[in-house]
C-alpha cells in the first residue's frame, strides 16, 4: 500500500514537472542560461567575433577608472532621484482626483491613462519634437507664460530634467495601480474619521496613505528598477545629439552605456560586467526599500507574516 | 486503474508533443534533402549584404540582373538588405552568429577590426589569380587612398566600391541674389567666410553654410591648414598643434559670425535638405550625393572645390565590400564579388579604379539630368580626387567619433569651450584611446 502511494506520488511529481516543463525550459534557456553566461563573460575579454579570453576581474577594475562609467552612474542616479518621487507624487495626485465621484469620470480616467499606452519609441520621437528648443511646443508654452526657455537636450544641465519631464507622460500605469489601491480603502474608515472631526488632510495622512502604502511600496520598487534600466527613451532621444548620449554625455544613462559598450564597441565582457554591477545596485536599493518597508508599509490585519 | 489511465494519458501527451516536434523536423529534412542533391545542377546562390534597398533602385537591380544573366548556370547574386541605421551592429551580429551574407558592404574603418577577428577573407591569392582578367582585382589600378583601409599585414581584406570626395555644393541663385561672384578653384576659407556672411539673411532664416556635429568633418578644416589629427605613426594626437588650432578656429568663426544655423534649429532635421530647400547657400557634401533633385523635383545647384587654407585638401568617404571567410564556394563567391565591383564602377561617383574614374562623365547617375554627371562638374570632382583624404582607419572608429563629437564639435558649436580648451580635452581623450587600443 505504502509502495503504491509512493509510486503515485512519484508519478504525480513527474507529471507536475512535465506540465511546468515549458516554463522551466524557458527559465533555463532564456533566463538562467544568459545570466550564468553573462557572469562568466564579465570575467572575459569578448568581442563576439573571437572566443572569450579569461581576464579575471580586469573589467571590474577598468570600471573604477572609466569616467564614462561614473558619468553613467551619476546620470542614472540623478534621474532616479528626480523622477521616481516626482512621478509617484503626480500619479498619486491624479489617482486621487480620478477617484472622485464626478460626471464623465470614466472618460477622464481613459484620457489620463492613454499616454501610458503609447510605445516608448513613439513617445520618444514625439518628445524629441516637443523638447526642441527652437520650435518645440514646450518652449513655446514656457515663452507664452514668460518663463525661461531652456535648451533642454542641447544643454548638459537640462538634459536629465528633460527626461524627467518626459517621464511624467508615462505615469498613467502607476496612476491606475494607485486608483485600484484607493478604491480598496474601506469607506467606513473615512466615515468614522468624519465623525471624529477629521478634515481632508488628516484623512489623507491617517487613512489613505497608510491604507495604500503596499501599493506605494510596489510602485516605488518598480520605479527604482525602471529608472535604473531606463534605455529606450535615452537611446532614441540621444541619437543625433552628441555621441548618441546627449551633449557632453549628459544623457548617458547606465543601460545606454552598457548597450554602447556591448553593441557599438563590441566589448561584450565589459558590458556584462556593467550589467552585473547594475544588477547589484538595483538589488541593494530594492533590499533597502524592502527593509525600510517595515517602518512605513501597513498591511491590514497586523503583521505581514 | 486510475494510475494506469493517467499514465497512458501522459504517454499519449508525450507522444503528441514528440510528434509535434519531430514531424515538422522530419518534413523539413525531407524537403531539404532533394534540394541538396539538386544543388550540384543548380546555380549557386550568393548572398550580397548591403544597406541599399534594391527594390527601390532600378539601376542597381538592372546591374545585378546583368551579372546574373552573364553567369547563368553558375551563380545568382541575391541582394540582402539591412537598413542603414545600426548597419554595423547588425552585420557584426550576423558575422558572430555565422549567418552573414557571402559578401557585404563595410562602412569605412571596419576592415581592420574585422580582418583582425578573422571575419573577412584574405583576398590576396584571389587578386593574384584574377588581376589580369578583371580590373577590379588589380590593386595597382586603384587610387592609393581608396585602398588605405583595406590592407592589413600586407594583405587585402576588402576592396572599395566608391571613393567619394567631398565637394562644396552651392546655390547659384542665392549667390546671384547677393551679387557675389561664383566660387573659383582658388577659393580660400577667408573668401568663403566673407561669402557666407553675405549669403546669410537672418530675417529670412537663410544661412551661408551649415555645420552640424559630425558633418562636415572637421578634419577637412584641420588638414587644409596643414594639421593632422595624429602624428605620422598614429601614436599621438596633434590637436593642440598651431595648424590644428587654426583649423578648429575656422569652425569656431562660423559660429561667432553666425553664418551657420544654431544647433537647436537643425536638431532632428536632415541637414542636407536645408541646402536643397534653399535655406542654406553652401553645403559640403559627397560628390556622389549630386543634389540634383529635392522631393523628386529638379533643383539648380552647382559644385566647387573645397576652399583652401594653406593647402588644397578635401575629405573623402570610401565604401568597401568584403567577403565572408565562411562562405561556401569561396572561388565562385570572389568571382561574383569582383564582377559586382567591376559593374559598380559604372554607377558610383567616383569609381575607385582610376581607369574607370577617367570616364566619370559616362557613369550612370539616376538622379542626374540625362542620367549622367553634368560635364561641368566632372573636372571639379576629378581635381578633388587628387587631394582627397580618407580618415585614418582606426581600430575603434566609434570611439574616435564619440570623442570628436563630445570634445570638439559640441563644445565649439555650442560655445561652451574655447578652441584651445576643447582641443586639449580631445587630444587627451584620443591619446588615451590610442594607448588602450595597443
Amino acid at each position: 500500500m505504502a509502495r503504491k502511494a509512493h509510486s503515485l506520488r512519484r508519478h504525480e511529481t513527474a507529471m507536475g514537472y512535465f506540465f511546468i516543463s515549458p516554463w522551466l525550459i524557458g527559465l533555463l534557456v532564456f533566463m538562467a542560461g544568459p545570466l550564468i553566461a553573462s557572469g562568466y563573460l564579465s570575467l572575459t575579454d569578448y568581442n563576439l567575433l573571437t572566443p572569450p579570453t579569461f581576464v579575471g576581474l580586469q573589467n571590474y577594475r577598468t570600471m573604477l577608472s572609466d569616467p564614462n562609467f561614473w558619468q553613467a552612474l551619476q546620470v542614472t542616479f540623478y534621474y532616479a532621484v528626480l523622477s521616481v518621487p516626482l512621478d509617484l507624487i503626480i500619479a498619486l495626485a491624479m489617482a486621487l482626483l480620478l477617484n472622485q465621484r464626478v460626471r464623465f469620470m470614466r472618460w477622464f480616467r481613459t484620457f489620463f491613462y492613454l499616454p501610458a499606452l503609447l510605445p516608448p519609441v513613439a513617445i520618444s520621437v514625439l518628445w524629441n519634437w516637443i523638447l526642441n528648443p527652437q520650435y518645440g511646443i514646450l518652449n513655446e508654452a514656457l515663452g507664452f507664460l514668460g518663463l525661461p526657455q531652456p535648451q533642454w537636450l542641447l544643454a548638459p544641465q537640462w538634459t536629465v530634467p528633460a527626461y524627467v519631464v518626459m517621464s511624467i507622460w508615462g505615469v498613467g500605469t502607476w496612476m491606475v495601480i494607485f486608483l485600484a489601491g484607493l478604491q480598496n480603502v474601506p469607506q467606513q474608515l473615512y466615515e468614522a474619521a468624519v465623525l471624529d472631526g477629521a478634515g481632508v488632510g488628516r484623512k489623507f495622512w491617517n487613512i489613505t496613505l497608510p491604507m495604500i502604502s503596499p501599493v506605494l511600496f510596489f510602485d516605488l520598487v518598480m520605479g527604482i528598477v525602471g529608472a535604473f534600466s531606463y534605455f529606450t527613451q535615452a537611446y532614441v532621444l540621444g541619437q543625433g545629439i552628441g555621441s548618441g548620449a546627449g551633449v557632453s554625455n549628459a544623457g548617458l544613462f547606465y543601460s545606454l552605456y552598457l548597450y554602447q559598450k556591448g553593441f557599438s564597441e563590441l566589448q561584450m565582457g565589459y558590458a556584462s560586467a556593467l550589467g552585473w554591477v547594475l544588477c547589484f545596485i538595483v538589488l541593494m536599493l530594492s533590499l533597502l526599500v524592502f527593509k525600510s518597508s517595515a517602518l512605513w508599509v501597513y498591511y491590514g490585519g497586523g503583521d505581514r507574516s | 486503474m486510475q494510475s494506469s489511465s493517467s499514465r497512458s494519458k501522459a504517454v499519449a501527451l508525450a507522444a503528441s508533443v514528440a510528434a509535434a516536434v519531430l514531424v515538422p523536423m522530419t518534413l523539413a529534412a525531407a524537403k531539404s534533402a532533394p534540394r541538396r542533391s539538386a544543388a550540384a545542377h543548380k546555380p549557386v546562390v550568393i548572398t550580397f549584404g548591403s544597406w541599399i534597398p534594391f527594390q527601390d533602385h532600378p539601376g542597381h537591380r538592372k546591374l545585378l540582373a546583368q551579372i546574373n544573366r552573364a553567369n547563368r548556370g553558375r551563380f545568382i547574386i541575391k541582394p540582402v538588405y539591412t537598413p542603414p541605421t545600426g548597419y554595423d551592429q547588425k552585420l557584426l551580429t550576423e558575422v558572430a552568429a555565422g549567418d552573414a551574407p557571402d559578401f557585404f558592404y563595410l562602412d569605412y574603418g571596419m576592415v581592420k577590426s574585422f580582418a583582425a577577428d578573422h571575419a573577412l577573407l584574405n583576398l590576396a591569392p584571389y587578386l593574384r589569380k584574377f588581376a589580369a582578367s578583371n580590373p577590379a582585382a588589380n590593386v595597382k589600378g586603384y587610387y592609393p587612398t581608396s585602398l588605405q583601409g583595406d590592407k592589413v599585414a600586407g594583405n587585402y581584406y576588402a576592396l572599395p566600391f566608391i571613393d567619394q570626395p567631398d565637394v562644396m555644393y552651392y546655390n547659384p541663385a542665392l549667390f546671384k541674389a547677393a551679387h557675389l561672384p561664383l566660387p573659383t578653384p582658388n577659393w580660400t576659407w577667408q573668401r568663403f567666410l566673407a561669402d557666407a556672411k553675405a549669403l546669410t539673411v537672418p530675417a529670412k532664416h537663410q544661412y551661408g553654410y551649415l555645420q552640424a556635429p559630425g558633418w562636415p568633418p572637421l578634419e577637412v578644416y584641420i588638414w587644409s591648414y596643414g594639421g593632422h589629427m595624429f602624428n605620422r605613426t598614429g601614436t599621438r594626437a596633434m590637436l593642440t598643434s598651431p595648424a590644428d588650432i587654426r583649423g578648429l578656429t575656422l569652425m569656431q568663426t562660423m559660429v561667432k559670425d553666425k553664418i551657420i544655423p544654431p544647433q537647436s534649429a537643425i536638431e532632428n532635421l536632415n541637414i542636407e535638405d536645408l541646402f536643397r530647400q534653399g535655406k542654406v547657400a553652401m553645403f559640403l557634401g559627397g560628390a556622389n550625393d549630386g543634389n540634383y533633385t529635392y522631393n523628386n523635383h529638379p533643383i539648380h545647384t552647382a559644385i566647387a572645390v573645397v576652399p583652401r587654407g594653406t593647402k588644397h585638401v578635401t575629405g573623402n568617404w570610401v565604401g568597401e565590400i568584403g567577403v565572408n571567410p565562411k562562405a561556401p564556394h569561396a572561388k565562385l563567391v570572389v568571382q561574383a564579388y569582383l564582377d559586382l565591383l567591376r559593374a559598380y564602377a559604372h554607377t558610383h561617383v567616383v569609381p575607385p579604379v582610376k581607369s574607370y574614374a577617367a570616364k566619370l562623365g559616362s557613369v550612370y547617375v539616376s538622379s542626374a539630368p540625362h542620367g549622367h554627371i553634368p560635364p561641368v562638374r566632372v573636372p571639379i570632382i576629378l581635381d578633388s580626387m587628387k587631394y582627397a583624404r580618407p580618415l585614418r582607419p582606426l581600430k575603434n572608429m566609434t570611439q574616435y567619433y564619440n570623442i570628436e563629437t563630445n570634445d570638439l564639435y559640441d563644445p565649439i558649436l555650442l560655445g561652451t569651450m574655447n578652441v584651445q580648451q576643447a582641443a586639449q580635452k580631445a587630444e587627451q581623450a584620443l591619446n588615451t584611446m590610442v594607448k588602450a587600443s595597443k
